[in-house]
């Protein structure tokens, strides 16, 4: 008995003086696979008094080890978590430091960095211990003592817990600039086999409701503007306070009310809102999701198919793909499904999918155009846009100085940017290979798709197979002097034992 | 060879272009009128600053070339190359006789370099917006009052904010490549309007100066950096901490970091500090 008592005792002291930076270390290190830290989405202006302001573009303001940007302070309310998602550092089963933040100590942080420019706002998510409510409610009580207490103006990313119920997370999402709910797995198939403790259902459901409720708030916004404009028109004078606001409370769904019990409508959800006199916003910066890649045995053509339909179904403004970490030894996860793994991590998968993701948002390239059932994977040695132009030779070469800008983004090497110089440019005249060169636009792979005044680069033959080996030449001497190294390595290691 | 030279101010350079064109001439060089080196066979031509003139180019500029071209002036003639003059020059040569298409013949040779340096600047701005840091000065110790840093007395320290109890001051050095300060106090002044804060741009000798959301700058020289406060040393570390935590080490990418946060600017970023531990 004395023992257990012991054990109980010191475990108790070792919570409590747990310090700050203890508690950073452990719930930095929980967050960090989560790829979905970028800043984006929302322009909002200073405001005299308050702290803060969101750039839409995004900034970063440092860059990791890992070479990944540091937009935002991103950390887990709290690591402790009753569920065993096999790809999760988190899991119930993993044995490890857990901690918690209290809402002002996190709240008082944030505030300390941003005024120090380390940081652009918070990316807050956690674990679940006990109910999805609880936890949530335990984010809200940071957050709304950053925009209440303290009034502040930056930015805000929240991930939304499944199983939440809809009042709570309607609550968050008038605090915070983004709101998103991880899909996690690109099939149901391999959620249900990694995360038992998780239905798609209770992931599809509350993404349906971020999106209404981001689509009534814009509605929302603009009739009000409408409004506000006609009444200016018609008097001249200031909106009148008392209807307006209860016209407010019943189009934002104000649920903190029958929380608190206590809130006088928008006023305590947003006093940042209410200074200007407008409704309060519902994630005006929208919804985005992850999925981990490399955990389960979905191809591309899965992944990307999910993409597809998260961008149609719930508007997202991202979809965020997070090369597989090996974070414990589960035996559910299945590695190196198509040999495209690099090393342990898939990061060239990763990378791959993400160019993928983007032709299919700014290049306007359907999905079939890329891959389809027979052909789910993606080329390691060469980027998508390269494997669509090989597999569509017929359409090149292009003359730059007469292609259409939507064919121009599509010729490798090219993108938006590029293209938009030659077309600038070539309005003063015909552009050669020296003016495109001067215009930086790189050639290394676009030169095997052009002509400029008529004719093909000089020395290069346009013939699937030397423009295949002319663009797969450096990436697989590259990795070819990787694996050697690799290898090396290995046998390094071999004689050592 | 015909050079005029200039008080070293925008409003000066505009006036470069008033006289190039009122005299009908084509200087070969502009130069700043301090530091010029005489040499033999020079012509020299003082141009003289006249509000007259410089409104007349301004306006000029906005009437055939655009918001944007005098965006790019604007920006250009905060890089810290020496032939920046010349190029300006150039440029609005080509916009005065052609207009704006002559803008958008960017693989021109007067066209091309500022397109360049105006992209070189912008990134520089963009790198001081996510790398300044701020450390907050001691209030006990205001360097305003005490003799130790009588130099930085130069610079006249904002008056902490009657309304607000704190009266604190953050600072922040940088040593950005073009003189690119003026260009982003905007951005720091509106996002801090509830701070009063320095920045000290150590290269070009120029410090920023912003309380409620006004700001100014004041040239000066070897400005010492004031104490800073204890807390301060406290979330430098939590903000390292946080940092090394973040990385995920199997994907470490040196490279890919340098490039996008260069070795030049670490200097002053307190999460590529050795850690204090480290040191004691």
């Amino acid at each position: 008995m004395t023992n257990a008592c012991l054990t109980v005792n010191i475990c108790l002291y070792i919570i409590e003086s747990m310090n700050i930076e203890q508690k950073l270390e452990i719930l930095t290190g929980a967050a960090k696979y989560d790829a979905a830290c970028t800043s984006s989405g929302v322009n909002r202006s200073a405001l005299p008094g308050q702290l803060g302001n969101a750039c839409s573009a995004g900034i970063c303001h440092s860059f990791s080890a890992d070479g990944r940007c540091i937009a935002l302070l991103k950390v887990l309310m709290s690591n402790d978590c009753k569920y065993n998602c096999a790809y999760c550092t988190n899991r119930v089963s993993k044995d490890q430091s857990r901690a918690s933040f209290e809402p002002r100590e996190l709240a008082d942080l944030v505030i300390e960095f941003y005024r120090r420019n380390y940081i652009e706002g918070l990316f807050l998510s956690s674990g679940v211990s006990g109910d999805p409510d609880y936890a949530t409610a335990r984010m809200i009580a940071a957050l709304s003592i950053l925009r209440n207490d303290y009034g502040f103006n930056g930015y805000i990313h929240a991930k939304g817990i499944p199983g939440a119920s809809p009042e709570i997370i309607s609550q968050l999402g008038y605090l915070v600039d983004r709101l998103s709910i991880n899909i996690e797995m690109p099939s149901s198939a391999s959620l249900q086999k990694l995360a038992p403790d998780k239905n798609p259902s209770a992931i599809f459901a509350p993404m349906g409701q971020i999106r209404d409720s981001i689509g009534e708030s814009r509605q929302y916004l603009l009739e009000w503007k409408g409004r506000r404009e006609s009444r200016n028109n018609d008097s001249g004078r200031r909106i009148g306070k008392s209807d307006d606001l209860s016209a407010l409370r019943l189009a934002a769904g104000c649920s903190t009310c029958e929380v608190r019990g206590t809130c006088t409508g928008l006023d305590d959800c947003m006093p940042a809102q209410r200074k200007l006199g407008r409704p309060a916003r519902f994630a005006p910066a929208g919804q985005a999701t992850q999925m981990i890649i490399g955990a389960s045995p979905d191809s591309d053509y899965d992944i990307l198919r999910t993409s597809v339909n998260l961008y149609d179904k719930f508007n997202m403004k991202r979809v965020f793909y997070s090369a597989y970490v090996p974070v414990g030894d589960s035996s559910l996860i299945q590695y190196e499904p198509n040999g495209q793994s690099n090393g342990s991590v898939q990061l060239v998968r990763e990378h791959r999918l993400y160019q993928s993701d983007w032709l299919l948002r700014f290049y306007n390239f359907e999905l079939d155009e890329l891959l389809s059932p027979d052909m789910p994977h993606l080329d390691p040695l060469l980027d998508p846009k390269c494997l669509w132009a090989l597999r569509n030779l017929d359409r090149f070469p292009i003359e730059v100085n007469r292609a259409p800008i939507e064919e121009l983004v599509r010729v490798p090497g090219i993108g938006p940017t590029g293209a938009q110089k030659i077309v600038r440019a070539r309005r003063s005249g015909a552009l050669d290979f020296s003016a495109l060169a001067a215009l930086r636009i790189v050639l290394k792979r676009a030169q095997w798709f052009i002509t400029a005044k008529g004719k093909y680069r000089e020395g290069l033959k346009f013939e699937h197979q030397a423009i295949y080996q002319g663009l797969t030449s450096e990436e697989a001497r590259k990795r070819s002097f990787q694996q050697a190294r690799k290898l090396e390595e290995a046998s390094r290691q071999l004689v050592l034992f | 060879m015909l050079i005029y030279t200039y008080d070293n101010t925008l409003e000066g350079l505009l006036c470069c272009i008033f006289d190039a064109y009122t005299r009908n001439e084509q200087p070969d060089n502009i130069a700043c009128e301090q530091g010029l080196q005489y040499q033999l066979e020079q012509v020299l031509h003082p141009v003289v600053t006249v509000e007259e003139h410089w409104s007349r180019v301004r306006k000029g500029i906005h009437k055939k070339m655009g918001r944007l071209a005098w965006q790019k002036i604007c920006a250009c003639y905060c890089a810290s190359t020496t032939d920046k003059e010349m190029l300006i020059y150039r440029y609005l040569r080509q916009g005065f006789s052609r207009g704006r298409v002559a803008l958008d013949d960017i693989s021109h040779p007067d066209i091309l370099p500022i397109e360049e340096l105006y992209r070189s600047v912008g990134m520089e701005q963009q790198r001081m917006i996510m790398f300044v840091r701020f450390a907050k000065v001691a209030t006990t110790k205001s360097p305003y009052s005490e003799p130790a840093h009588s130099k930085l007395s130069t610079i006249p320290v904002p008056s902490s904010d009657p309304k607000s109890n704190s009266g604190e001051i953050y600072y922040a050095t940088i040593n950005p490549k073009h003189n690119v300060l003026p260009l982003v106090m905007d951005h720091f002044a509106a996002r801090f309007n509830i701070q009063a804060f320095i920045i000290y741009d150590e290269v070009h000798q120029i410090a920023g100066i912003s309380e409620s959301g006004q700001w100014m700058l004041s040239q000066v020289e070897d400005a010492q950096p004031p104490e800073v406060s204890l807390d301060n040393e406290e979330y430098q570390d939590l903000w390292k901490a946080f940092y090394d935590a973040i990385c995920i080490p199997e994907r470490i990418n040196e490279k890919r970091r340098q490039q996008f946060m260069p070795k030049r600017l670490w200097k002053h970023l307190p999460e590529m500090h050795p850690s204090r531990d480290a040191k004691t």
